[in-house]
């Protein structure tokens, strides 16, 4: 009889594998978008599928993907999702923080293969985005835009941003930017050395402080490159300083290669600047490089806007410990990135989805942000001057006084993630080795393997 | 063998049979299938190039730095840790008081998760605030404070420590296992022979490690091959591909540069090397049996 039951429980084991494998095949056969591109439909179909999608699925939870795991960035994320449960008690938020938007993306891009991707995702990688977009793996959100006026609210300046729009349709909630072409200071230090930072209107006064601040035992520039992206920002800006914003986009859309004249000599610059930055830069991330700051240690950081919020974190005051000024010769320019919540075509509640991101990119949502994230900027132009908090004051007095508007590396239309990222890499060993012309090379095989046969 | 038997035990074997041939076997064929396409993405259809990627690894300029990093790590790291494991093993073998809580002290790196250990090694080795280095500055040593894992020159040799330093209580185990394993006698007769513990050792006991050894080699050599997850948060590879291993290659060319063509044929070429070394090890074992 013990015999018996046993085998009995050995073929129910068996065939509930069987068909827990045959179940999950399926499931992927089912989900998965294989190796074609779904077409986005038509204005008035996706109409009709959001309210068919509204009547079959009521939702009860809405799993949001982010990458605001710290700091004053966490904090803005609790109000948003705070205000989300106090609107829809009904709903519940499912958070997923992943460090860092870069490995988010890799993780949604196998979610999208698998066919089982989250119900909100907010994305800076908005070329990546741009491209799922395409695919049709993203919901129009033309109906969430209507409803919060984004098209009388929302910055001009951002309008072309990729991912935001394609063929007329809106695929994506704009949330905040930040300032990418400025240099936060630490105040001590410069009055430390007797140096009025608002001075360093030039290169060569730029390059004059460095030279003093490093004889006063300081760090000039503070740089963390463990991820590669934090050398995007000085190079962005020797790249604007030295060949201006048509050859800066030619170069970062293969359309010029590291040969051209500007290019090699923002390559130069940006070579000249390891002198004066810490040597142990792939030690740590960009928020340890805002360490070497708050701990006097470090002078400048050439960064986004966003580590003037992180180290008023750590507990620097704005105006009394740092300060932030134009890249000397950039003035005129104003680089941003920006963040864009977005809704996956197969997500499990898109009716939840729609209404998260509705009050994520609400006026009341972004005013509650900028209260913990005073140093980035809302995409919308109606957000309350009241409220705002010191730093985001005076980048919005920068953003008024630049005339150009600069799209940020990955922001730039026409490039490729793998250029964009190949470039950080070759940089990091130029600042090492200060080998210009093998950095010259190196970029003109990663734009020919990128933008030649194999980015076809 | 009646027929019912043959049945059962098949039915056994069943889920072991369609989760190997689902999880191993069916996705090295999508990864082989993946590494003869120009695939950029998951996504969007890709062009059939047959062996392109593979020459593509071939002519890279990163190829011989890969390679030899590889050669470099998968030496120092099988050679350390199978030396600090016999060393391990040797002591522990000495009837020492509190064995089992010295035993458990050399596996905990082993029980731990890899990227954990990354980190843990990250703080260590970090130049300006790193345990090593602060301790030397405490010690009034600051002459021996290195740059560790930001100097091209040592992040290969930090992430071979660290990797030694994970492995080699799995490899005291094994090895401590070999030796309880054998007979006593021939212990007794060295010593009755008059050899000195170290002539136990070195002439009686480790010629016959030899089973242990072949197994270490086999472990080690197929993690030197897939290392990255603790490379990953210790250098990312770096500083500028100083530290880049056959497993970082891949990921980087994979997941942040979208050449997933590319990083299934880096893939592949893993797959073919640890075929080459496992299947004369898994013949030879059979054929002892």
């Amino acid at each position: 009889m013990k015999k018996s039951l046993m085998w009995l429980l050995v073929m129910i084991l068996a065939v509930s594998m069987i068909a827990t494998f045959s179940l999950i095949g399926c499931k992927e056969k089912e989900a998965a978008p294989e190796e074609e591109v779904v077409t986005p439909p038509p204005t008035e179909e996706v109409g009709e599928e959001v309210e068919e999608v509204e009547e079959v699925a009521p939702s009860t939870e809405v799993l949001v993907y982010h990458y605001y795991t710290a700091g004053d960035e966490k904090a803005a994320m609790d109000a948003v999702i705070a205000l989300f449960e106090e609107t829809y008690p009904d709903i519940t938020v499912i958070e997923n923080p992943v460090a860092g938007s870069e490995a988010m993306v890799s993780i949604l891009e196998t979610q999208f293969y698998a066919g089982e991707p989250p119900d909100v995702f907010i994305s800076a990688d908005l070329i990546r985005t741009a491209d799922w977009v395409r695919a049709g793996l993203i919901l129009p959100v033309d109906d969430v835009w209507e409803e919060l006026g984004l098209n009388d609210a929302l910055n001009p300046n951002l309008a072309s941003m990729p991912a935001l729009t394609y063929e007329d349709i809106h695929y994506g909630i704009p949330e905040l930017t930040a300032y990418e072409s400025g240099i936060i200071f630490n105040k001590h230090i410069f009055d430390n050395v007797g140096i009025d930072p608002t001075s360093l209107t030039t290169v060569d006064a730029l390059m004059d402080a460095c030279a003093t601040i490093k004889a006063a035992g300081y760090t000039p520039f503070a740089m963390g490159s463990q991820w590669l992206w934090a050398l995007k920002f000085p190079f962005v800006d020797a790249v604007l300083l030295k060949g201006g914003v048509d050859k800066y986009k030619a170069f970062y859309t293969g359309e010029i290669t590291a040969d051209d004249p500007a290019i090699r000599e923002a390559l130069e610059f940006f070579a000249n600047t390891a002198e004066y930055t810490n040597s142990d830069h792939t030690a740590f991330d960009w928020d340890g490089a805002c360490e070497l700051v708050v701990s006097d240690q470090a002078a400048m950081y050439v960064h986004g806007s966003w580590a003037g919020g992180w180290l008023k974190t750590m507990g620097f005051e704005w105006e009394v410990d740092m300060g932030i000024i134009p890249f000397p010769g950039l003035g005129d320019y104003f680089v941003m990135d920006g963040n864009l919540w977005s809704v996956p075509r197969f997500c499990e509640h898109p009716d939840a989805a729609k209404k998260f991101i509705q009050v994520a990119g609400s006026v009341e949502a972004l005013s509650l942000e900028l209260v913990p994230r005073d140093s980035t900027i809302a995409w919308r132009t109606d957000i309350p001057a009241t409220g705002l908090g010191p730093i985001t004051t005076d980048i919005l007095e920068i953003q008024a006084n630049a005339s150009t508007p600069v799209p940020s590396a990955q922001c730039i239309e026409g490039t490729d993630v793998a250029f964009v990222n190949g470039v950080q890499g070759i940089l990091q060993t130029l600042l090492i080795d200060g080998d210009v012309d093998a950095a010259v090379n190196s970029l003109v095989e990663l734009r020919n393997t990128v933008f030649g046969e194999e980015g076809e | 063998m009646d027929r019912k038997t043959k049945f059962f035990i098949f039915l056994f074997l069943l889920p072991a049979i369609v989760g190997l041939g689902l999880y191993a076997y069916y996705f090295s064929g999508w990864n082989l299938s993946i590494s003869m396409t120009n695939a950029r993405s998951l996504i969007f259809p890709a062009k059939f190039i047959g062996l392109g990627n593979y020459w593509r690894f071939l002519v890279d300029p990163v190829f011989i730095t890969v390679v030899k990093n590889t050669a470099i790590f998968t030496v120092l790291f099988m050679g350390g840790a199978l030396l600090l494991g016999l060393l391990f093993a040797i002591l522990i073998d000495q009837g020492i008081k509190g064995e089992r809580l010295y035993k458990v002290i050399i596996l905990i790196p082993m029980a731990m998760p890899m990227v954990i250990s990354g980190v843990l090694w990250s703080w260590m080795f970090s130049p300006r605030m790193g345990v090593i280095n602060s301790l030397l500055r405490v010690l009034h040593l600051d002459f021996l404070t290195q740059p560790w894992i930001t100097s091209t020159s040592q992040a290969l040799l930090c992430v071979i420590i660290a990797y030694i330093w994970v492995f080699s209580g799995f490899v005291a185990l094994l090895y401590l296992a070999n030796i309880r394993s054998l007979p006593d006698e021939q212990s007794e007769s060295a010593r009755v022979d008059g050899a000195s513990k170290f002539q136990l050792y070195w002439r009686v006991i480790v010629p016959q490690l030899r089973p242990a050894t072949v197994m270490a080699v086999a472990v080690l050599f197929l993690n030197s091959l897939v290392a990255f997850d603790l490379v990953w948060p210790l250098t990312r590879g770096g500083p500028a591909s100083s530290s880049e291993l056959l497993g970082t290659f891949m990921y980087k060319q994979t997941f942040q540069w979208n050449f997933f063509g590319y990083g299934a044929a880096i893939a592949q070429i893993m797959f073919i090397i640890s075929v080459v070394v496992m299947v004369p090890y898994l013949y030879r074992s059979i054929r002892r049996r």
